[in-house]
């Protein structure tokens, strides 16, 4: 891609430029001036909103003339610093995903933001950073890029997850995610080194041109690719909780902050996703045969273990990172299949997925207390009386996450689901389905609780910004249930 | 374009399940009222299908406006001779069961929404004709019963809801397998466009190699919902626990989505498979008309009586479906509606029973006639028309049944003859032993139905001896249809189906 000067581009950078930038404001104005919170509301919300506006630069940079001479997506797509940073429709899908969540994350975290006080400014910058290092991560061409974004993401979650020190839980969440993720990640740098070492580059296109060259000759083929691929995937299976590597999850998600555990999970959830993805498709694309096997087999573990032990929690938490492993199963179920159109279904499930999933874990803070470690079932018993608002929209949530016709989460598992069984993986799909109808069990677990059980639920009270985040989740969930045609096109628009 | 009916029928409902959300929740004598008026509006459109609706095969009134062109999903609705009764069926039902169901008073406008959406699901799954959709619409019928059963049933109701749940999902579910399949077989011998169009894969046809399964896991996620011995044990649960309205929709229209789905999909989609699956279908239906009516017969509990009368009931009509003649169908499709109109009635005799005596226990009431005569009166009109006795409805659909399997499956028939007689001592003995005799204590001081109980009662006593005198009125419609289906069997398969020598009866074939 020529010189490293001649591929500079601000566009390509501009929303981490915005969050980085927000978040050196808030924690400049906290320092100088000890501002009220509202400062602070402000500031995030500009910044978010920048990054917004990059993000939709960036779309009207590759898609500059409808009629021009495109690239097969009909883009053209920015490779900038030296194929460090891309810039394509399928990247500016994913970091809207990750802008999303940092949005409806800081809406729902308000509330322990304001508990934490003047700590209320650190949590809200290390929101900003961790997002603009994802940002990075699902549009990274490089590995070393890759690995940047997901330590700057990474390491300011593990300082969230323990922001809070009114609970020792919280604490112990911090460390047992520090520890686990920091050994995930030196899995995932000792994967890229060999990789190095074999293939003399570290630009993805560089890696899929190496080993496309290589053709089918085993005798060409040592066993350092698959060792390397197998270190690499298996450090972000780590990231996005997939079985057997999921067991940090649920302490996590249970012990951290009940504000901040929706963004924590959901946005790491879709950039690992997004950059595994492209990892599948441009540096490993020449590998298929090497990671599918694998893949296919961690996803049915995934599905088959979250699914089971999410059956048996009485923290809905617990349930909620439970039910996450499995929700990684179905997506790497997409991910293994290895084909265009399972590419755009895990694309629609993750999108989807996580916006539910931020915004349930968004009402489970409301109802435990935004600092609070665990959410103890009990305390659902009769929501649907005292708080009629919370129990219906917990409802849907849960009828969404468990796949429900008419809500988003159907619409998902039947795109990924058809396109794998297309793709060859009929026994896959099988243990899916049937997984999918176990899961109802916990599901509906919540439900029972809050609509069938005599019990005086706890008063919630939801913020205005806490209701409208959750209204509009529910709208997205539910019109993209019933409609789900816009996102669909935009998704093949961006997947050829 | 025409006014798209089919469409208003489904989002009828669901605006008026809005509309009742909408208003106040204090205003908790209102949300009733509303709901039942605005549920005319669905009936009304029905009414108006069925006077227009012309005797013929084939789909009618089709909308088809395609949604996503990636997956060939289309926004595919029509009617024909088995889902245009079922239909009016629904839209009936749903007035009746929310007139009913006055002794709720714990949030009312949420149940009163959840009914409409139930009705809104119930008649989306009849007209949906794209797979998908119709998927949707059979599972999206389970969220609403699931809180009916679950928030306003009785005691056990938590574990007979999620039982219900449960066992209709892990049906459903393998069901998605198959319609996935069948849609990226379609995109394999049309060489890349995927489609779950049900007219467009039936056109297609499906593999030989590939119907078994199919046909397989179809019959499985029906049979659960039907429900066909063994898999109907969730049925005596959900059935005892729900509240009137919802054991009436269930057994009304809910089970019948099982029915319709075998003759809507096992039938013109795997032929083969449902030739070769005579046999098993055959045996397992008349077990259940056999063991339901036998377990109805000991059943101390008077709602636990009516339910099981119904899975003897629904044996008969999936016995009529497998006979795989045009009286069978008929009488299948026929039956299905008699049912709904007769143990329809018999759920909201039972609810009123209870809610005068706070007990179904067969052995707690005596000598009630003295009480409350009309009661008594309607309960034994609705067993006749129950049992089958000739000129109630009933009659024509298990007559139509039983000569309708008698040409193909002599054996069945005659065992499943001894299901009408078992019947008759089920109900009557159930007659004899609550309504007769000397009343003793609060049974003697048991007030008799007035006012919209009786509305609602007359209104099926009506529609059952409409039916019962006159079933050409709904024959003539569904006759076309059932033919075709069995063409489309008989022109795909070695079979041939026998024909059968009519009396007059049963429409234009005699």
């Amino acid at each position: 891609m020529g010189e490293l000067g001649a591929s500079v581009s601000l566009v390509a950078i501009l929303p981490e430029v915005a969050l980085v930038l927000g978040a050196v404001l808030v924690l400049l104005v906290d320092v100088t001036w000890k501002p009220d919170l509202r400062v602070h509301a402000i500031l995030a919300a500009a910044s978010i909103a920048g990054a917004a506006g990059g993000l939709l630069a960036q779309w009207l940079e590759i898609y500059p003339d409808t009629e021009g001479i495109a690239g097969a997506q009909g883009a053209f797509p920015i490779f900038a610093y030296s194929d460090m940073v891309v810039i394509d429709p399928e990247s500016i899908l994913f970091r809207a995903g990750v802008v999303a969540i940092t949005a409806i994350g800081t809406v729902f975290a308000w509330r322990l933001i304001r508990r934490l006080g003047r700590k209320g400014a650190e949590a809200l910058a290390l929101v900003l950073i961790a997002s603009s290092g994802f940002l990075f991560m699902v549009s990274a061409g490089h590995f070393m890029m890759l690995f940047l974004g997901l330590e700057v993401g990474s390491i300011s979650l593990y300082v969230l997850a323990g922001i809070s020190n009114e609970h020792k839980e919280s604490d112990e969440a911090a460390m047992k995610y520090f520890l686990l993720g920091s050994v995930a990640s030196a899995i995932f740098l000792y994967g890229v080194a060999l990789l190095y070492t074999a293939t003399g580059t570290m630009t993805y296109a560089g890696t899929r041109g190496f080993l496309l060259s290589l053709g089918d000759q085993i005798v060409f083929r040592p066993a350092i690719f698959p060792l390397a691929v197998g270190l690499i995937l298996v450090g972000f299976l780590f990231k996005i909780g997939a079985a057997p590597f999921h067991a940090w999850a649920p302490d996590v998600y249970q012990g951290a902050p009940a504000g901040i555990t929706g963004y924590m999970s959901a946005v790491a959830k879709v950039a690992a996703i997004g950059a595994i993805l492209r990892m599948a498709f441009v540096p490993f694309s020449g590998l298929v045969d090497t990671w599918q096997a694998p893949l296919a087999g961690v996803a049915a573990v995934s599905v088959v273990v979250g699914t089971l032990y999410a059956v048996v929690q009485s923290d809905l938490r617990r349930i909620l990172a439970y039910s996450g492993v499995a929700h990684a199963g179905f997506l790497l179920v997409g991910v293994a299949t290895g084909t265009t159109g399972s590419a755009r279904g895990v694309a629609f499930y993750v999108l989807t997925y996580v916006i539910v999933l931020a915004a349930a874990f968004g009402i489970v803070g409301a109802v435990s207390g935004a600092s609070s470690s665990g959410s103890p079932l009990d305390a659902y018993r009769g929501l649907s009386k005292s708080s009629p608002g919370a129990a219906a929209s917990l409802s849907v949530l849960m009828l969404a996450l468990a796949g429900m016709p008419v809500t988003s989460g159907f619409v998902a598992k039947f795109g990924v689901f058809t396109a794998a069984w297309r793709g060859g993986f009929q026994w896959l799909v099988l243990v899916a389905l049937v997984a999918s109808v176990a899961a109802f069990a916990f599901y509906l677990r919540v439900i029972v609780l809050m609509y069938f059980e005599e019990g005086d639920g706890p008063e919630v009270e939801l913020s205005l910004g806490t209701r409208i985040s959750t209204a509009v989740v529910l709208i997205l969930t539910i019109g993209l249930g019933v409609y789900p045609t816009p996102l669909l096109e935009l998704i093949d628009r961006a997947f050829f | 374009m025409d006014f798209p009916v089919l469409s208003a029928l489904i989002v009828t409902p669901l605006l008026a399940a809005i509309v009742v959300a909408l208003l106040p929740s204090k205003r908790t004598e209102l949300h009733l009222p509303v709901g039942v008026a605005l549920s005319t509006l669905p009936l009304a459109l029905a009414g108006w299908l069925f006077v227009e609706f012309e005797a013929l095969a084939g789909f009618q009134f089709s909308e088809l406006v395609p949604i996503y062109d990636g997956w060939g999903l289309s926004w595919h609705l029509g009617v024909d001779g088995i889902s245009m009764p079922l239909v009016l069926l629904t839209a009936v039902l749903v007035p009746i069961s929310l007139a009913a169901s006055g002794k709720i008073t714990d949030r009312t406008k949420l149940f009163v929404a959840m009914v409409l959406l139930l009705e809104a699901g119930t008649i989306g799954v009849f007209l949906a004709l794209d797979l998908i959709v119709f998927f949707v619409f059979f599972e999206l019928v389970l969220v609403p019963m699931y809180f009916i059963i679950g928030i306003w049933g009785s005691e056990n109701r938590i574990y007979a809801a999620v039982k219900f749940f449960l066992y209709t999902a892990f049906g459903s579910a393998l069901m998605l397998a198959g319609i996935i399949a069948l849609g990226i077989g379609h995109l394999t011998a049309t060489g890349g466009q995927l489609s779950f169009d049900y007219e467009k894969i039936l056109e297609l046809g499906v593999s030989s190699g590939s119907q078994m399964w199919l046909f397989v896991v179809f019959a499985l996620a029906f049979a659960i919902k039907v429900p066909i011995f063994p898999l109907h044990t969730w049925l005596p649960d959900a059935h005892v626990q729900a509240p009137t309205a919802g054991s009436v929709l269930l057994a009304g229209v809910l089970l019948k989505m099982g029915t319709y789905g075998f003759l809507r999909f096992n039938l013109p989609l795997f032929p083969q498979a449902s030739v070769d699956a005579v046999p098993v279908l055959a045996v397992l239906a008349v077990i259940g008309i056999v063991y339901g009516a036998a377990v109805a017969i000991v059943q101390p509990d008077l709602k636990k009586l009516v339910a099981y009368s119904s899975v003897s009931h629904l044996g008969f009509i999936v016995l009529g479906t497998f006979a795989l003649t045009s009286q069978g169908l008929e009488g299948a499709v026929i039956q299905g509606i008699n049912h709904g109109l007769s143990t329809g009635a018999l759920f909201l005799l039972v609810g009123m029973l209870y809610e005068r005596r706070h007990t179904k226990q067969i052995a707690d009431f005596g000598g009630i006639a003295k009480a409350a005569p009309l009661m008594a009166g309607f309960f034994l009109f609705m067993s006749f028309a129950s049992i089958g006795l000739p000129g109630l409805n009933g009659f024509v659909g298990e007559f139509l049944i039983l000569i309708g399997s008698y040409a193909t499956l002599p054996w069945f028939a005659i065992i499943s003859a001894s299901g009408v007689i078992l019947a008759a001592i089920y109900l009557l003995w159930a007659y004899q032993r609550v309504f007769t005799g000397e009343p003793e204590g609060d049974n003697a001081t048991v007030a008799d139905v007035r006012g919209v109980e009786v509305a609602t009662l007359g209104v099926l006593g009506v529609l059952i001896l409409v039916l019962g005198l006159y079933p050409q009125v709904l024959l003539e419609k569904i006759t076309p249809t059932t033919d075709a289906v069995i063409e489309r069997v008989e022109s795909l398969t070695d079979y041939e189906a026998p024909e059968v020598l009519m009396i007059e009866m049963g429409g234009d074939h005699g």
